[in-house]
């Protein structure tokens, strides 16, 4: 009863039609309510199956060696610290000691390399103009000349024979710390470097894994899975639970319900429900909408068809769960919205951090794990304890914070906590010290 | 354990430096009880310990024998009516009391009769379909009483209920919780002397969180008998009067003003009058030490 009356306090409000337009605009906009034109086609001999990242030195050590010989010659290195673009410039003393790496790996000595500064490479061949070439996937990639082509190019900056891939990563990592992290150089990224085509066999066997483990649905459940993820499950729900915890402050309402009889613990999970259910059974429906347009897609072949279900509630929910009950603690802790602006910004983060690993991001801390392909579902066999991980540590980190909410609403409710107040009390006091140290 | 009454002993409560109660000791007994005091008196911050809102310092308080701190207990045999009654605006009349009935721990049948029989009592049948926004500010208290109600309390603590409403409204609202007062204790607070003197046969004054009288309403009017004093005095003189004298009202009629005062001694040309319960409470005021000069409003 209780649970039906404050789901329908949550479903009629202006957060929740807020959310439902979201729910609903992020899908269609990124073309993904409807998968009919996207079937997964079998390879067949002879075509053009895309690219992968591969560790393969062979195509590593020259890419990467490359990458970072322009970056050392323009002094510009790209970094992605906590997921933000960052261009970093070195001073000469770390200019020296990159070009002590890059000696290291050309054969080249740090002077002939630091005479190079500022000129763009000019007078050395930096790998090749050519082989830009364009995935299928949207991405692109630069593929290094053969060692005869190099070779042909008089000074040209390349990898000395006698280097070994162990000795290569080092220096990388050398690298990397030099621009202070982030970077592609360091070794768990290195892979980003090896753009190697698909073979036929490759390209079917990976049609084969998605077709056995994936049954062709859970492909799609799970791209729907990302983009409703990043863009409305890890954020949006926050709204909804501020939104019916302030709702109370706002109504005056505190001392009436304070007063009553109901448990703390069965009025905070009761609302918590009420605010998972509202998120989630939307979801689900949008889950098996999008789902739904590829079922025609694959006559004869055994389709999973719980796999929007599964994906909706497995993928989806924990970063519901925890989105929500950071809404509900901070809003009773403060009687403030400021839970939106913390969520805004791990979300905000989140997401950038994501970026580097759209293709099986499933890191134990990521608010919103990537796998933003219909393919590389390897990647998902492969990560699968990691995510499963993930899951599991968001969802209990979510019960943890909705049992704190229960522990800081019942202090509110015996008086022995006024968090609006001492917010007050602490901004006023800021103000105060700052009008005083401007007079 | 007196199973029946509210007692306090030596209660003392304070926001940091300021002490809002000190020491206070009251005996409140089934009935209409009326708690007076100023603004900031300490009165909503009695009622609020007493509702398990806010927690004392120090001392004792005991709710029909059931000590405060057990809170599960006290919320089940309190009914509380705050200062700031408030309801969810977009809620209808029936709909608030049913979800508060629930918070009550109500079952559906117990809450589908109260919420039937409550709305009836609190005249409010005709508008259990309309949304509290709806209401006016005297069926909203009328709401308020009838959600305090819900739970069937031994208590019922009423805070400041009839400000703001209109002379019609507000009588209708304290016949309401004397008919309620009946079979429970109902802790009226309020700084209007006319409720307390409609409705309450003890009360209780407080001022700057401190007890100033704990008795019956006929014993404190009786206090001020022989001190209160009329007298028509001439325009000029009432600045040089209101500094003397306690004034508690003045009345103009052409160039002379009925003025009514309070005096420990007789006032030189003035008459001596019946005194009522507000002069009472303003001479308690007045020995307490309590600033109370100028209060003479011209009518």
């Amino acid at each position: 009863m209780l649970f039906f009356r404050e789901l329908k306090k949550v479903v009629f409000s202006v957060a929740f039609a807020i959310f439902a337009v979201a729910l609903v605009a992020m899908p269609v906009s990124q073309d993904v309510l409807d998968f009919s034109d996207r079937k997964i086609e079998q390879p067949q001999p002879g075509q053009d199956y895309g690219v992968q990242n591969k560790e393969a030195p062979e195509v590593i050590m020259p890419a990467a060696l490359d990458t970072l010989a322009r970056a050392f010659c323009q002094n510009s290195y790209v970094t992605y610290p906590i997921g933000f673009y960052k261009n970093v410039k070195l001073d000469s003393a770390k200019q020296r000691e990159m070009a002590d790496i890059l000696s290291a790996l050309t054969g080249l000595s740090a002077e002939e390399l630091l005479a190079l500064n500022g000129q763009d490479g000019q007078g050395y061949a930096i790998g090749t103009d050519d082989g830009l070439s364009v995935q299928q996937d949207g991405g692109f990639s630069v593929t290094m000349p053969s060692d005869a082509q190099a070779g042909a190019q008089a000074g040209r900056i390349s990898l000395k024979e006698s280097v070994d891939y162990a000795f290569f990563k080092d220096c990388m990592e050398r690298a990397d710390r030099l621009v202070g992290g982030g970077s592609d150089y360091a070794p768990e990224k290195l892979a980003r470097f090896g753009v190697v085509p698909l073979t036929y066999e490759e390209a079917a066997a990976q049609y084969e894994r998605t077709k056995q483990t994936d049954h062709f649905t859970g492909a799609y459940a799970r791209l729907f899975s990302d983009y409703l993820l990043v863009g409305v499950l890890s954020v949006l729900p926050v709204f909804l639970s501020v939104a019916l915890c302030l709702r109370d402050k706002r109504a005056r309402m505190n001392g009436l319900l304070y007063t009553r009889r109901a448990s703390s613990a069965r009025l905070i999970f009761t609302r918590y429900a009420a605010v998972l259910t509202a998120v989630m059974l939307p979801t689900i429906l949008l889950f098996y909408l999008s789902n739904l347009s590829v079922w025609g897609l694959y006559p004869g072949e055994a389709l999973d068809y719980l796999a929007p279900l599964k994906y909706a509630l497995g993928w989806g929910l924990p970063s519901v769960m925890i989105s929500s009950a950071v809404g509900m603690f901070f809003t009773e802790l403060t009687d403030t919205p400021i839970a939106v602006a913390i969520q805004g910004l791990w979300w905000f983060v989140d997401i950038n951090l994501g970026l580097t690993e759209m293709q099986g991001g499933y890191s134990l801390f990521r608010l919103s794990p990537r796998h933003n392909s219909l393919r590389h579902t390897q990647n998902f066999i492969d990560g699968f304890g990691s995510l499963a991980a993930n899951r599991i540590l968001f969802a209990a980190l979510a019960l943890l914070l909705v049992a704190a909410t229960v522990l800081v609403y019942e202090q509110k409710r015996r008086g022995r906590l006024d968090g609006y107040g001492k917010c007050k009390r602490f901004f006023a006091g800021l103000a105060h010290r700052k009008e005083q140290s401007a007079a | 354990m007196n199973q029946t009454s509210i007692v306090m002993e030596h209660v003392e409560k304070s926001y940091g430096r300021k002490q809002a109660l000190q020491d206070i000791s009251l005996t409140i007994e089934q009935g209409m009880f009326g708690l007076l005091g100023r603004n900031g008196a300490g009165k909503t911050t009695l009622m609020k310990m007493l509702a398990t809102l806010l927690r004392k310092n120090a001392g004792q308080i005991r709710v029909c024998g059931v000590p405060i701190e057990d809170t599960k207990e006290i919320r089940r045999i309190t009914g509380y009516l705050p200062q700031e009654f408030s309801m969810y605006p977009s809620m209808r009349v029936g709909e608030a009391m049913q979800y508060l009935g629930v918070l009550s721990g109500l079952n559906g049948k117990e809450r589908a009769e109260r919420t039937r029989r409550l709305l009836a009592k609190v005249n409010l049948t005709e508008q259990q379909h309309k949304k509290v926004r709806a209401l006016s500010g005297g069926m909203k208290r009328r709401l308020g009483i009838a959600q305090a109600l819900l739970g069937d309390p031994k208590v019922l603590i009423v805070d400041e209920p009839t400000a703001g409403l209109d002379p019609e409204e507000r009588i209708r609202f304290r016949n309401l919780l004397c008919e309620v007062a009946q079979e429970r204790i109902v802790l009226l607070s309020t700084h209007i002397v006319g409720d307390i003197e409609a409705t309450c046969e003890n009360v209780a004054i407080l001022n700057e969180g401190r007890l100033l009288y704990n008795g019956t309403v006929s014993a404190l009017t009786g206090e001020a008998s022989g001190k209160v004093f009329t007298r028509a005095v001439d325009k000029r003189e009432l600045p040089r009067l209101k500094k003397e004298l306690c004034i508690t009202s003045m009345h103009t009629q052409g160039g002379k003003t009925q003025i009514r005062c309070l005096s420990e001694v007789p006032v030189s040309g003035a008459q001596l009058c019946e005194p009522t319960i507000e002069d009472a409470y303003m001479l308690r005021l007045y020995r307490s030490g309590a600033q109370v000069d100028g209060l003479g409003g011209e009518q």
